[in-house]
């Protein structure tokens, strides 16, 4: 097996297997071969199970030979482990929740088995997805497949640098303030997070309920699509979900006329890197020059977007993770002599730094006497962002922006730092404020890595938006790039 | 002026069974600190419109029927928890010291 395949989309994959040129099994074999080679640096992994991949490529194989082949079927992917899977470890990234197996699969999870997708293993991240560059994971650090100095972004950074390093043809993770669409701007993936109730949480870890969503990274645009399409649709088990069309398929534009594109002024402030302006002003000037109409627009919202998120999430998290006393499931700490004390003893071995910060800005902003200065007043502005956005859109079919303000930062430089932390998720919380979708994709690279570019669309488009991103890699050929890892 | 003090966040951490270390309160304190300090721009921000059940989809509320069915069985649910006897949780004592 050769690296022919590396950075393959999923419909080439696909068709090797329905020509009989590749076996899943052997798909398994090259995706585990890459990643007992690399990953020892990489780290994007938490756990594997070659053997059980290795049992679900057979049952795929079987089932392509008797004609029963779906466009996932046999097709490898990873997870990252804040969803949680029956047969592997769901652990969030946290000591809390080392060694736990959850009795059930995820929605998202049944529906790729019932494809026919085969599980490779759980990504890494930040623990319970709190973190911009995975390094608040308790298991270490993942590293950016591009240079290993340099963090993959996070939440989702295992899932991403999966992707970037060829360790499986797509992954799943969840953004809830970016964690899909930085990561994927960082280690130069496409990335998307669907409009909130699109894909079932029933089965990912809560971090903050009225933002997270689940969402793919994949190597380009039509596998993005074709994985929305298999893990989308109301479940019973998550009363956010809703119906989406019954098939989400890509409509194949010709260029760019008709479409309208909003330049939003606050996402390119003074203050952000001129190359990475540079790269975001090219795909502009690609796409005016393909015959779009593009228009200055303004959100002044937007400078309230991260106050509001760090008020709102952290509120919903410290809730969230109320759950967690040692009891129940997870670490427990025996040397106790009262329930009260196994809660406190356990909850404070077992969360790591961000995750306590997080857990007290929380309750502090849900206190007695603060609630309406700080949650109130932060979900009111919340409706101002959403109102700001709705208005825009009825102007405009979508919005193109940076995704991060700058590229992959060195590990360790933001750590001591935490506004500085937060400040990566800058372009990418309105989306999640606003629950509308946002895809992340490769816009080139400056200084050796990439950057990525942002596309913003109405509550629902997601048919649009993907058709206008897809559009955009038929004409470049950023998303074909990856590093070379030897 | 300090938003949260240290006390402040002590008695906090007591709310949530979070026993912080003297470092971590230290950390804390400077870092809560600067994130509620960037938070008065909000404050300052006025909003005279405010509809707090906006609903792009004006959806109508959303529950599925409620019909009985089985539930786990007892010895899935108690399968992760640190200490039981396969038929319930067993804890330290809540009240006293027996």
């Amino acid at each position: 097996m050769t690296d022919d395949l590396l950075g393959k989309s999923i419909a080439y994959l696909s068709k090797l297997l329905r020509n009989n040129k590749i076996s899943s099994v052997e798909l398994v074999d090259y995706y585990f071969d890459r990643i007992e080679k690399f990953d020892k640096q990489i780290h994007a992994f938490l756990c594997t199970d070659k053997k059980l991949a290795m049992k679900q490529s057979k049952e795929s194989d079987n089932k392509i030979k008797d004609g029963d082949q779906g466009p996932l079927t046999g097709i490898p992917y990873m997870l990252k482990d804040n969803i949680c899977t029956n047969n592997f470890p769901t652990t969030a990234g946290s000591q809390i929740l080392n060694d736990f197996y959850s009795n059930y699969d995820a929605t998202v999870v049944k529906k790729l088995n019932i494809e026919g997708a085969v599980l490779l293993g759980k990504g890494n991240l930040d623990e319970f997805a709190m973190g911009s560059s995975t390094e608040n994971s308790s298991f270490g650090p993942t590293k950016n497949p591009w240079d290993y100095d340099y963090v993959p972004g996070g939440s989702s950074g295992g899932p991403a640098a999966a992707i970037s390093a060829g360790f499986a043809a797509f992954s799943l993770g969840s953004d809830t303030g970016g964690s899909i669409r930085q990561p994927a701007s960082l280690c130069g993936v496409t990335g998307l997070k669907p409009s909130y109730g699109v894909v079932s949480r029933y089965g990912l870890i809560a971090f903050g309920s009225s933002l997270d969503q689940i969402g793919p990274f994949t190597n380009n645009v039509e596998d993005s699509a074709l994985i929305l399409n298999a893990i989308k649709g109301r479940d019973e088990n998550d009363p956010t979900s809703r119906d989406f069309d019954k098939d989400l398929f890509l409509d194949q534009i010709e260029d760019f006329k008709n479409l309208k594109i909003g330049i939003p002024k606050e996402y390119f402030p003074e203050t952000l890197d001129k190359e990475i302006k540079n790269k975001i002003t090219d795909v502009i000037d690609l796409l005016i020059e393909h015959g779009a109409e593009v228009e200055e627009v303004s959100l002044p919202h937007t400078e309230y977007a991260l106050g509001v998120y760090y008020i709102l999430a952290p509120s919903e998290a410290s809730s969230n993770l109320a759950r967690y006393d040692g009891v129940k499931y997870g670490f427990s700490d025996n040397q106790v002599s009262s329930m009260w004390e196994r809660i406190e003893n356990s909850r404070s071995k077992g969360f790591g730094i961000e995750v306590k910060r997080r857990i007290m800005l929380g309750t502090y902003a849900l206190s007695s006497g603060y609630y309406d200065e700080y949650y109130g007043k932060a979900e009111q502005v919340r409706q101002l962002i959403k109102q700001e956005l709705n208005d825009v859109f009825k102007k405009v079919d979508c919005l193109i922006t940076p995704t991060s303000p700058t590229t992959a930062f060195k590990l360790g430089e933001r750590t001591k730092d935490p506004m500085a932390m937060y400040a990566s998720d800058i372009m990418t919380i309105p989306a999640n404020i606003a629950g509308i979708p946002g895809i992340s994709i490769p816009g080139g690279k400056v200084n050796g890595l990439p950057v990525g570019v942002q596309l913003l669309g109405s509550y629902f488009s997601e048919r649009k938006l993907l058709s206008i991103a897809n559009r955009i890699q038929r004409i470049t050929d950023w998303h074909l790039d990856r590093p070379n890892l030897d | 002026m300090k938003k949260i003090h240290i006390d402040r966040i002590k008695e906090l951490s007591d709310l949530v069974k979070l026993n912080l270390t003297s470092e971590e309160l230290k950390t804390l304190s400077v870092d809560l600190n600067d994130i509620l300090d960037s938070f008065d721009k909000l404050n300052s921000l006025e909003i005279n419109v405010f509809n707090e059940f906006d609903d792009d989809l004006k959806d109508k509320n959303i529950t599925r029927k409620d019909i009985k069915h089985k539930s786990w069985d007892k010895s899935i649910l108690l399968s992760n928890a640190p200490n039981h006897d396969g038929n319930e949780l067993n804890i330290e004592y809540v009240f006293g010291d027996d």
